[in-house]
């Protein structure tokens, strides 16, 4: 999908960034992400409209050591539902700064907190659900 | 051991669901030595319900600080051997108590949860929902000595997730903590209350329990799944 514009798959994943490094939540699986390398550069650009395609194509022009690991990262990211296609296609049209990859991107992975997460929140579900069905678990 | 135990009640604008969360406290088979309620700043009668059950309740004002600090505060002022704690509009059910001292002491864990029973409209007539894993304020009971190991439970932004982490950061230090298939508490559902729905400023509360782990997993060196 390189000339798709992504959006981050709200509701469910959510990501703060803390000192320039993004977190990155799937409250639905409880898993958490963190990214090693560039993996945050390539994020940021993604989550502000940048198209895969103009991102890899700007390492390419500029012949850069980490395209391919680029590539392998936002596959990653699209894999593991932390991006979706965007309903708004308008894409950024600044040009992505391929010296931002300096080192491979790589996507780390973590679900030892997802117990306590997933136990944490009521959900949308439970509130909505109707009570007769619920009723009989009674 | 001595069961001897004291709960801790943190509260926020809890007025109508306070008192049938402390009536579910003094129904216990196995009854606490103390019970004492922080209101965390509240502008509704909050302080009212908890002083309504006289000596039985101690009531503790602080400025709204969050649900951690208020547990925390709570926590330090403890001084049986065991400590328990209840989200002020969920209730437990009355062999909780009895049923987790047994398990601290067969099996020496440093706390014990239970599963919870989600519901709706009042405890005393409820319309049941689902049962789920309680890794939660409501269904846990713990030595005092962890917490005084562990140190306060903290606030991150948009009030969630400080369980997450101090349950972590619990697990990370060597404590045993073991969740026990009993339902032991029923689980308000209300929406909009703190803990209900998806919400993006209060989820990033889980977020920065997740950053908390990343780092400590930087310098402590336990590895990613």
């Amino acid at each position: 999908m390189p000339d798709t514009v992504f959006e981050l798959n709200r509701p469910d994943v959510v990501t703060e960034s803390f000192d320039g490094e993004f977190v990155v939540l799937d409250l639905s699986s409880g898993v958490y992400f963190a990214f090693q390398g560039s993996g945050n550069a390539i994020f940021q650009a993604l989550e502000q409209g940048a198209r895969p395609g103009d991102i890899l194509a700007a390492l390419e022009t500029a012949g850069n050591a980490h395209r391919a690991a680029a590539a392998d990262f936002i596959d990653a990211l699209i894999s593991a539902r932390l991006i979706r296609p965007a309903a708004n296609q308008q894409a950024n049209a600044a040009p992505f700064p391929a010296a931002a990859v300096a080192t491979a991107p790589a996507l780390e992975r973590f679900d030892d907190l997802a117990e306590l997460i997933l136990a944490d929140p009521i959900h949308d579900a439970d509130a909505d659900r109707g009570w007769p069905l619920m009723a009989e678990a009674k | 051991m001595s069961a001897a135990y004291t709960v801790v009640i943190p509260a926020f604008d809890a007025a109508d669901t306070l008192g049938e969360a402390i009536r579910s406290v003094l129904e216990q088979t196995v009854p606490p030595d103390a019970i004492i309620v922080i209101d965390d700043g509240s502008g509704d009668g909050t302080g009212a319900v908890a002083t309504a059950f006289g000596p039985a309740v101690t009531l503790v004002r602080q400025d709204n600080a969050g649900p951690g600090a208020a547990m925390s505060n709570g926590l330090a002022r403890v001084a049986t051997p065991l400590a328990a704690t209840l989200d002020a509009d969920d209730v437990w059910l009355p062999q909780k108590m009895a049923r987790q001292i047994r398990l601290l002491e067969d099996t020496a864990a440093d706390a014990v949860f239970g599963q919870v029973r989600l519901f709706a409209g009042d405890a005393a007539d409820p319309r049941h929902g689902r049962v789920m894993p309680g890794w939660l304020r409501t269904a846990m009971t713990m030595r005092r000595t962890l917490f005084q190991a562990i140190g306060p439970v903290e606030d991150p932004p948009g009030r969630r997730g400080e369980m997450v982490d101090w349950i972590k950061r619990a697990q990370e230090s060597g404590a045993t903590m073991i969740h026990d298939d009993e339902v032991v508490a029923l689980r308000r559902i209300r929406a909009g209350s703190l803990s209900s729905g998806r919400d993006p400023e209060r989820d990033k509360g889980y977020l920065y329990a997740a950053r908390a782990a990343i780092l400590r997993r930087r310098t402590g060196g336990t590895g990613a799944s």
